[in-house]
């Protein structure tokens, strides 16, 4: 496959929510009144994954440093046990998978393709791995599915991005970028930065990636109605909300 | 699940800890140890806050936690709930002890008006002096609190999840390792998704696997719980 066999993922305009914030089937519990143009599940790996021993969520100004592990039950437990409502999904599902190696990658999605109810197959990359390997998992992933790859926001420039472009991937998610902070013990720890405070960032990646002309979805940053609506009017397809689904919605500020 | 909004009516410092006075939603009773989740409308919070029932007086309703600075008398609050398991004192405990491990106490002054109500003698246990505990209730120190296996038929215990084993070796557990008496937990981890979400920032270790806080806990029965570092 290639840039010019391009799967389209058949997405109209607004928001859904970002893969680990909604849980594995739908719908999404908040509080917001227009609904969802898309479900993405939490992130599953092809091994059950127990949650980080050193699991923390730490604020900071503008928004916080989250660390979990992606814990989830692994591929097949994810699949017996949700696929039904996947299946029953008045929206499209994307299932969002672990990229850890070509083979896993590769026969999740063999698997997906024949799961009814899935739309897309939507993965993120291992944050430190080297661009060949990027490039490797994500033409294992490649398949009959519509292929959407999370570019992290600290990632949007790398030169792996432009090459699974050209492999003839559905599209980019722009996601939540990794970040350090120090811990009570004085040492630092690591984990995703969510909030507000990326908002501007996204503004920007956006731009820089709409050169690659694929559909672009912005996945991180977005807290209120007005940076929702910035983002669709920018080029976005659609935005990925995240944490402001756990904190909830201020409705005041809805047009 | 419940939501809506409320005011703060008030906030105070009780014993240490911040609580917010709100008036109740009358359709609802939370136990102590449920929660709800917060945040200040209009204001740049990433986070919901957790707020612990605390008590209740007078068609007002306390609730404890980690109060944003930002959170003045007047500031209208977003919220939903409750949320997760709380204690259930046993309705037959006449001999109830309760303790505070650490210095954030949210939830075990509700259950002092609860024991006092059904006519049980109370035992606090604290590093601390409390301030407004009703007259009744014997205060003791923290390094009391394994005579209580002796005593008590009914023991709430509330600390940091990561303080957990130490607690678990400070309470010189009975032979066996299983408490004398119905031994419930409150433990404090982050409660970020509310159960929507299941990404595991909470987790706890139980003997039947991880389970989360924020829908399976905060509360949990002590000897469901895995003890070990």
């Amino acid at each position: 496959m290639d840039a010019a066999s391009r799967l389209e993922i058949n997405l109209v305009s607004g928001w859904m929510n970002a893969a680990g914030y909604a849980g594995y089937a739908p719908p999404v519990d908040s509080n917001i009144t227009s609904p969802p143009v898309a479900f993405v599940t939490n992130p599953i790996s092809f091994h059950s994954r127990t949650p980080a021993a050193d699991c923390f969520c730490s604020p900071y100004p503008g928004g916080f440093l989250l660390h979990t592990g992606w814990p989830n039950p692994g591929f097949r437990k994810v699949l017996k046990q949700f696929s039904a409502r996947w299946t029953r999904s008045e929206i499209p599902v994307w299932v969002h998978l672990l990229a850890e190696q070509p083979q896993e990658l590769n026969r999740m999605v063999r698997t997906l393709e024949e799961t009814e109810g899935v739309a897309v197959a939507e993965i993120s990359l291992p944050p430190t791995a080297r661009d060949e390997w990027m490039l490797q998992l994500a033409e294992a992933a490649l398949g009959e599915l519509p292929l959407v790859i999370c570019v992290p926001l600290d990632q949007v420039t790398a030169a792996w991005v432009s090459g699974v472009v050209n492999l003839g991937i559905s599209g980019l998610v722009i996601s939540a970028p990794r970040g350090m902070i120090r811990n009570a013990a004085g040492s630092f720890s690591r984990g995703r930065m969510i909030g507000p405070g990326l908002f501007p960032q996204v503004l920007q990646a956006l731009g820089c990636l709409r050169a690659y002309d694929i559909p672009l979805i912005a996945g991180c940053g977005v807290f209120d109605i007005k940076s929702m609506d910035t983002l669709l009017s920018a080029g976005a397809t659609a935005v990925q909300l995240d944490a402001v689904l756990w904190r909830g919605w201020d409705n005041r500020n809805c047009s | 699940m419940a939501h809506g909004e409320w005011k703060i009516m008030e906030i105070g410092l009780v014993d240490g800890s911040l609580q917010l006075r709100v008036l109740t939603s009358d359709h609802l009773h939370p136990l102590p140890g449920q929660y709800f989740l917060a945040f200040a409308a209009g204001m740049d919070e990433s986070l919901a806050t957790p707020l612990y029932y605390a008590g209740t007086d007078s068609g007002n309703w306390f609730l404890a936690g980690k109060i944003p600075p930002a959170w003045q008398p007047g500031t209208r609050l977003v919220w939903r709930g409750p949320l997760g398991h709380g204690f259930h004192l046993p309705p037959t405990a006449r001999r109830v002890a309760l303790a505070a491990w650490n210095d954030l106490v949210t939830s075990l002054s509700a259950l002092v008006n609860l024991a006092l109500t059904q006519d049980a003698s109370v035992v606090w246990y604290s590093r601390h002096l409390p301030e407004q505990l009703p007259p009744s209730v014997e205060v003791l120190p923290l390094e009391s609190l394994p005579e209580a296996w002796d005593w008590a038929d009914y023991l709430a215990l509330e600390c940091d999840a990561i303080d957990l084993p130490r607690l678990a070796a400070s309470l010189l557990l009975p032979s066996g390792g299983k408490p004398d008496c119905t031994t419930e937990i409150l433990l404090h981890t982050p409660l970020t998704c509310g159960g929507t979400a299941e990404c595991g920032v909470c987790a706890v270790r139980t003997k039947k696997g991880w389970k989360l806080a924020c829908k399976d806990g905060p509360v949990y029965e002590f000897d469901s719980l895995e003890l070990a570092a």
